[in-house]
């Protein structure tokens, strides 16, 4: 007998979802077999008064009930069991600097101290960073060298990645991916050289033309705009083949007074830099910093609100692959649970697969959770077990009341990190819930329209797989 | 009225895994997933 807190319905008056919560499964019915459904299983009317209701013979009600639990039964059968592969990391993020030349307006990590010194890493705690990873971890993905600005402390990356070399090769690891996040105000030959020869992926962040760009983000030292320096440093390290090149763009209110969408941002940076991969994101209103960024961050309200965008953003990602113009990540994901069906139990996998070492060795969860109180241990010391267990406590969904019998519990994940510092609390804000929920009824009715013509669908997968190909790195 | 009763199994078994754990993710969260995002937009 399914339960009603298996199954979710969505229904447009003429079509309707059945979402398969426990079995991450999706059907198409009519509205009237969806009404039937809520009336057996949700309600618990008897099968006379149903079939009353809706005018129908008692014998047909009764085989279409049969019919739909044997079906979702059946397809539940083969789910993939939930778990994280032992002793792997997706992603080390190695802040190797926390000074920074910048002073972004919208900087939630004080301009790169994190509230602490401006410190680099010394070689001696790079080195120990490697060992203490490679000898605990039998799989490390990537690498990816965090800050403040990273390159300003070179020799640092450059022996990790060395060290990663010769680790990897006595212990038959594969070679993590390496990618450097930097503003893209520092570039020498020197440091091109070494990137290119360890094929490090650079991720450069730039917001939009020099009206928005150089007012957000400014030199620490002088006030002035850091653009053009940018956009010159791009075009020497695109000489360099073997260094792929990525945007990272923070969209602010700012952006919005100056009538420039997300689109148009999009536009200008891949039209003045040539690289034609990278993300737009939000730029967030950090709870300690209220006063000095509120107008150059989003509060939660404003991001969490816009349901009209949340359907522009659907239908325009979906129609894009059916049309086979483009492929967003996000709704790749989406997708991705009905094709991997693996129920996801946490929220996110820091402190389990993704962690942040700060210059001083000290290890925690990611660099949003870069507090005392989340300090996960040290590359000189080891992991602190009781605090690696009081983290995975926070991050599992089963521990959070609203999450236990949530319809998208299994497919739901979210940044508890960004969360943290825009409330200054461990828990999800009830706007956030709405949010998704809209989002996810508007993917899941359009996905149904798409799956339930058999054309489309030919179409849709077709362009789905081939686009979600180009675009991996590398 | 069979038409009424029609439970259509919406079939994804001929979408290729999606391979977003090969991209190296950046400092980012995406309000849409959610989720770190990747330091890729698939084109």
């Amino acid at each position: 007998m399914l339960k009603e807190n298996e199954i979710y319905i969505i229904d447009d008056g003429h079509q309707a979802t059945i979402f398969d919560i426990v079995g991450i499964n999706l059907y198409n019915v009519t509205h009237t077999g969806a009404e039937i459904i809520k009336d057996f299983f949700f309600k618990k009317k008897d099968i006379k008064k149903i079939a009353q209701e809706h005018k129908i013979e008692k014998e047909k009600i009764m085989g279409f009930i049969s019919k739909i639990e044997e079906i979702i039964e059946e397809k539940r059968r083969n789910l993939r069991p939930s778990g994280y592969a032992p002793n792997a990391i997706s992603r080390l993020n190695i802040n190797v600097s926390h000074k920074c030349n910048f002073a972004c307006k919208y900087c939630y990590a004080n301009h790169g101290t994190y509230g602490g010194s401006a410190s680099i890493m010394s070689i001696h705690t790079a080195i120990q960073t490697v060992k203490f990873f490679c000898e605990k971890f039998d799989r490390i993905d990537s690498v990816v060298f965090f800050g403040g600005e990273p390159l300003l402390n070179m020799p640092a990356i450059e022996i990790i990645i060395k060290n990663f070399h010769s680790f990897c090769k006595s212990r038959r690891m594969r070679l993590p991916q390496f990618a450097v996040l930097t503003n893209g105000s520092i570039y020498t030959e020197k440091i091109a050289t070494v990137l290119d020869k360890y094929n490090v992926a650079l991720s450069i962040s730039i917001d939009g033309p020099s009206q928005i760009h150089d007012k957000i983000r400014r030199y620490k030292k002088n006030g002035r705009g850091t653009l053009k320096t940018i956009l010159s440093n791009i075009e020497r390290y695109k000489k360099f083949s073997n260094i792929a090149l990525w945007y990272e763009a923070t969209y602010t209110p700012f952006h919005k007074r100056k009538k420039m969408d997300r689109a148009q941002t999009k536009y200008f940076i891949e039209n003045n830099t040539g690289i034609k991969k990278g993300t737009i994101s939000d730029a967030f209103l950090p709870q300690k910093h209220i006063d000095e960024m509120k107008y150059y961050c989003f509060t939660l309200d404003e991001i969490f609100s816009d349901f009209k965008y949340i359907g522009k953003i659907v239908e325009s990602s979906l129609n894009n692959i059916l049309k086979g113009k483009s492929f967003n990540w996000d709704i790749g994901k989406m997708i991705s649970y009905f094709v991997e069906r693996q129920p996801s139990h946490l929220f996110c996998t820091a402190g389990l697969q993704t962690y942040i070492v700060t210059p001083d060795g000290n290890i925690y969860p990611c660099q949003f959770f870069i507090d005392e109180r989340f300090k996960l241990g040290s590359v000189f010391e080891g992991f602190n077990e009781g605090k690696l267990a009081e983290f995975s406590f926070f991050i599992n969904k089963a521990t959070n009341p609203k999450c236990k019998d949530c319809w998208l519990r299994f497919v739901c994940e979210t940044c508890m990190g960004q969360f943290y510092q825009m409330t200054g609390e461990f828990a999800i804000p009830e706007m956030y819930c709405k949010f998704k929920k809209k989002l996810w009824e508007i993917f899941l009715m359009k996905i149904n329209k798409i799956f339930s013509d058999a054309n489309k669908r030919e179409k849709f997968i077709s362009n789905f797989n081939r686009l979600s190909k180009g675009g991996i790195a590398k | 009225m069979e038409e009424l009763f029609a439970v259509d199994v919406l079939d994804f078994s001929d979408l290729d895994k999606f391979i977003h754990a090969e991209a190296p993710e950046n400092g980012c969260t995406s309000a849409l997933s959610g989720a770190c995002c990747p330091i890729v937009e698939i084109k």
